[in-house]
């Protein structure tokens, strides 16, 4: 009977990880450049679910959904997401972040816990201004599913998310391998006064770094409205959080790693939600996932703090 | 320019402080429910804090304030003297904070956990919560039990600390943030499903009723009574930090802030000297829960969550990492803005609207906006005073009663090894 | 015996071999330099001697005794303390705190001592400030005492880290690159200072520096290193005219050193 629901459990842990890979692209790119963990990050995706969902709202409201191609609709909410959330991203990164960049470690952490909380209470505010509530339900593009075999069916919406997912990630390997900005991004996060001697504009590289991580993040955004329905001001937090796990899990700095860290950590949370409560005699059920996730950072922070496929680094004495 | 003024301030003359102290005084007495009178009295703290009188003179008139004046004043006043204790478990709590963050510079993001460790140690067994996996009918214990359970809150906080401390403490710096995160919603989330299998904590629905302390038979619950114990502890943990603040781990702790590997080349053991920054911050909040839980009556998980380790963080930061005043200002200033001022503020459009002088729309009620609030202190802090409102000042030693030392007599240390008479001063320059 | 010995010392950073097989003996009382271009593995040397690397092989002995894989304020215990190439104080520090850190594990005060304030505590605690003190007149900064450690010239922080470093009540203290930045006055005197050292104070003294006027005015006994390994060893005059050493630096401190 367990195995019954093995299929599904997959599906679902696949769809969650991949959302946490690209979230924790994000993170990991930004430390990778900064050493610095952007605690806001986490409130960019949120952003980015708020942002889709009030355009397909709006579009709603006007009577123009109905009839548009879904694919159509998606395209245009992630567009404007991504516009929204890349510029959020930077312009934090400019007022918040830029000038902290010599100080001691606490402070710009400080600054980006602050910009967290500003944030979650901003899009609070401004919905319930406008709309009285700020628990949005997201229309769904995506409502068919597709069978996978005999074995289980697999939502539409859920597999939209793989693919899309898929697709950010690939590009965003292209870029960094293959365009001359990915190239000194990767430079900038080797060594930044060198690069900055090769001419490389080091705050440009950090703008865009910040760019790139956001739209990805709020594109992410959209897709988790799409396949959860209801969202609220608090998602981001919790999700960073795991999406930071990802990240470390996959090892800090490293692209692959983080995408792989989010798989691998989705289907995770994804197992111990389903199997945990049946496996422990119902001691310990599905509320205590998100227990599991924080145990497995902590752990490899204990045993591998350079997670799967990062480089132990020794700091220079 | 801001700067140059501040350098050039003398201190208050006494006769203003003075007759602040009285005017607010006043205010307190004669109003009912002021929160403007009862800043007014807390300011006069800080106001005694910069009086340009010696020390004696300032503590005495500080003593008398709090000890004599308010409870005289306001003593019957429950409104006041519930704020005051409430500031006061704050203070005590950030005072605790400021050991982990502000002398050894380890961001903790779980520290309410060890609040909730001492708040239910005393709530369990001091109800018949206990029973439920003690067995025989042992439990409750009387309120006579919540004196000596002020320690064993402050161990049982204790050993939390360095059960957390042992793993996370070996994480890299900015990683500690995350992971105390992790582990503070970690402890709520069993603390919240603790009910099964067995039932140790009971889950969501919390503990109740805890009883009031008591003391050779008599009574103690009042608010009038938690505002004196909360004094008393007070008072222990800022002697506590102030002896720790200029003593051997003091300059241990502020060594591994400053450069861990620099600390451990002159022997100092980065693993205990975090450790017990842990435990000593941690037992801090152990003491306070317990208080905590006896004067609510009913504590449940709800009362733990991040957003109060997060509240706590700011009252440290935007007071003054590592300055014992500035984070006692830091906890009062917060505090007071997040039961009282937030209240008030919305009581008082509230009252606009009854009024139809404005129309205020549900969600903008000011009480729910600790976020925001929170958010922009913490970013202005950071990119305009990341020291604080009052910034930690390292001790100036007094350099004759060191010449003067009996110990001076003797070349101490390495120096004992230079042979008499061959010592030559090195050039000053 | 020697007081110090480090036996075929290896280090590797992945590809990267650091140390290779690096064996030095250093004698009680004896100021020992090790030299060599940039990036001969000199820094990696130090810290696997003060416990910051682990070495990949090989051993180090004090005394006799192996020290290797203790950690570095266990090996600071023992009696091996440091400065470091770029100044590492504790700025928020004054510089009497500073240097009654250095007296950190030769004290005893714990948590609980301290919280009760006992007179064991508060004498010890008396005692560490007039040695801090003494050593800050040893060193000739006394008069900055109660300064921020952040807020002194370059010079006096320099002396500064080295009372720290003695008062550990070292036996052997290694200084990495003590006279970088000085000019050539300033170099002279860091040169009779870390000759008084030695000899008002018995202490043995490992050096890593660049400044050739230096090296070869004050040791008694030089090591090279090139590319990770030792090159040669001996006094300064033999050092001098050893081929391998002068084509190591490219015959550039040749000029310099006569």
């Amino acid at each position: 009977m367990l195995l019954d629901i093995l299929p599904q459990v997959l599906v679902d842990g696949l769809t969650l990880g991949f959302m946490y890979a690209v979230v924790a692209l994000g993170y990991t790119m930004v430390y990778g450049i900064l050493e610095f963990i952007n605690f806001a990050h986490g409130e960019i995706f949120m952003v980015g679910a708020f942002v889709g969902t009030e355009v397909l709202l709006i579009t709603d409201a006007l009577g123009a959904l109905e009839g548009m191609n879904p694919f159509v609709a998606l395209f245009l909410t992630l567009l404007i997401a991504m516009i929204i959330t890349g510029a959020l991203g930077v312009g934090i990164e400019r007022v918040a972040y830029r000038p902290l960049r010599g100080a001691p470690r606490l402070v710009p952490l400080i600054s980006a816990i602050g910009v967290s909380f500003l944030l979650q209470d901003l899009v609070r505010f401004t919905e319930a201004i406008t709309r009285n509530e700020f628990y949005l339900n997201s229309p769904i593009l995506f409502t068919g599913s597709i069978p996978l075999g005999s074995i289980a069916t697999i939502p539409t919406k859920a597999l939209i998310v793989i693919v899309l997912a898929v697709v950010m990630m690939v590009s965003l390997t292209l870029f960094i391998n293959k365009t001359k900005w990915g190239i000194a991004m990767r430079a900038v996060a080797q060594d930044q006064s060198t690069a900055s001697l090769m001419t490389i504009n080091v705050d440009k590289v950090i703008m865009l770094t910040f760019l790139i991580g956001s739209s990805l993040g709020g594109a992410t955004g959209v897709l988790f409205a799409q396949n959860y329905g209801t969202i609220d001001p608090y998602i981001g937090f919790i999700l960073g959080l795991k999406a930071f796990t990802a990240a470390v899990l996959g090892g800090i700095g490293n692209i692959r790693g983080a995408m792989v860290g989010g798989v691998l950590l989705g289907l995770l949370e994804s197992l111990s939600g389903a199997y945990m409560g049946p496996l422990t005699g119902g001691a310990f059920g599905a509320e205590y996932k998100d227990v599991f996730a924080f145990s497995i950072l902590i752990l490899v922070l204990l045993f591998k703090p350079e997670g799967l496929f990062g480089e132990a680094v020794k700091e220079k004495v | 320019m801001a700067n140059m003024v501040w350098k050039s301030f003398k201190g208050i003359p006494l006769p203003v402080t003075l007759i602040w102290i009285a005017g607010f005084s006043a205010a307190l007495h004669f109003l009912d429910k002021s929160v403007i009178a009862f800043l007014g009295i807390l300011c006069s703290i800080v106001l005694i804090y910069y009086t340009n009188s010696s020390k004696m003179v300032r503590m005495l008139i500080g003593a008398l304030v709090l000890l004599v004046i308010i409870p005289l004043v306001a003593g019957d006043n429950r409104y006041y003297m519930e704020v005051a204790s409430q500031v006061g478990i704050y203070v005590a709590m950030a005072l605790g904070l400021n050991i982990v963050v502000g002398f050894a510079g380890l961001l903790d993001l779980g520290y309410v956990a060890f609040f909730a460790a001492g708040a239910y140690a005393y709530a369990i067994f001091s109800t018949s919560q206990a029973n439920q996996f003690i067995p025989g009918d042992l439990f409750p214990l009387s309120g006579e039990w919540f004196w000596p359970f002020l320690i064993v809150g402050l161990i049982v906080a204790a050993i939390f600390g360095i059960l957390l401390g042992l793993p996370v403490l070996r994480v890299k710096g900015d990683y500690l943030a995350i992971v105390t995160l992790g582990f503070g919603e970690i402890i709520r989330i069993i603390f919240n499903n603790l009910d099964k299998p067995i039932n140790i904590t009971n889950g969501p629905q919390g503990i109740t009723p805890i009883p009031q302390p008591e003391l050779l038979g008599m009574k103690m619950g009042t608010p009038f009574h938690f505002y004196f114990i909360v004094l008393v502890v007070i008072a222990f943990i800022v002697l506590a930090n102030l002896r720790f603040e200029n003593s051997r781990i003091g300059r241990a702790w502020i060594a591994v802030r400053e450069d861990e590997l620099a600390a451990q080349s002159m022997g100092i053991s980065l693993l205990n000297t975090k450790l017990a920054a842990f435990a000593t911050g941690a037992s801090f909040a152990g003491v306070v829960g317990v208080i905590f839980a006896a004067k609510q009556t009913f504590i449940d998980p709800t009362s733990f969550t991040l957003m109060e380790s997060i509240g706590i963080l700011v009252m440290v930061i935007l007071g003054g990492s590592g300055s014992i005043p500035g984070v006692v200002l830091g906890a009062a200033f917060v505090t007071v803005l997040q039961v009282q001022l937030l209240k008030e503020l919305s009581n008082f459009l509230h009252s606009l609207q009854q009024a139809g002088v404005i129309n205020l729309p549900n969600q903008l009620d000011p009480s729910k906006f600790q976020r925001l609030i929170f958010g922009i202190m913490l970013i202005l802090v950071a990119l305009y005073r990341p020291n604080g409102l009052i910034p930690a000042k390292r001790r100036k030693n007094d350099l004759d009663a060191i010449r003067a030392s009996k110990f001076a007599e003797n070349r101490l240390g390495i120096l004992s090894r230079l042979s008499k008479g061959k010592l030559s001063q090195g050039s000053q320059s | 015996m020697a007081l110090l010995e480090a036996i075929g010392l290896t280090k590797r950073f992945g590809g990267l071999v650091a140390n290779q097989d690096i064996t030095i003996k250093i004698e009680k009382g004896t100021i020992t330099a090790v030299i060599g271009p940039n990036g001969a593995g000199k820094t990696t040397f130090f810290n696997m001697i003060t416990g910051f690397y682990e070495p990949d092989e090989g051993d180090v002995l004090l005394n006799g005794k192996s020290i290797k894989g203790l950690r570095p304020d266990q090996i600071a215990e023992r009696g091996i303390t440091r400065t470091f190439q770029n100044i590492r104080l504790f700025k928020e520090m004054t510089a009497l705190e500073n240097v009654m850190v250095g007296t950190h594990s030769r004290l005893t005060a714990g948590l609980l001592g301290i919280l009760f304030n006992i007179r064991r505590v508060r004498e010890e605690e008396e005692r560490a400030r007039v040695e801090a003190y003494q050593l800050l007149e040893y060193v000739g900064i006394a008069h900055v005492a109660n300064e921020a450690a952040g807020s002194l010239p370059y010079g006096l922080q320099r002396r500064l880290e080295i009372a720290r470093a003695l008062a550990t009540n070292p036996q052997i203290i290694l200084l990495d690159e003590p006279a970088a930045g000085m000019n050539p006055r300033e170099t002279a005197e860091m040169t009779e200072f870390i000759r008084r050292l030695k000899n008002e104070l018995d202490l043995t003294i490992i050096l890593i520096e660049h400044d050739m006027k230096l090296v070869m005015g004050l040791s008694e006994y030089i090591h090279v290193l090139d590319y990770g390994r030792k090159i040669a060893e001996g006094t300064p005059e033999q050092i001098r005219h050893n081929p391998s050493v002068i084509e190591a630096y490219l015959g550039k401190s040749a000029s310099e050193v006569s």
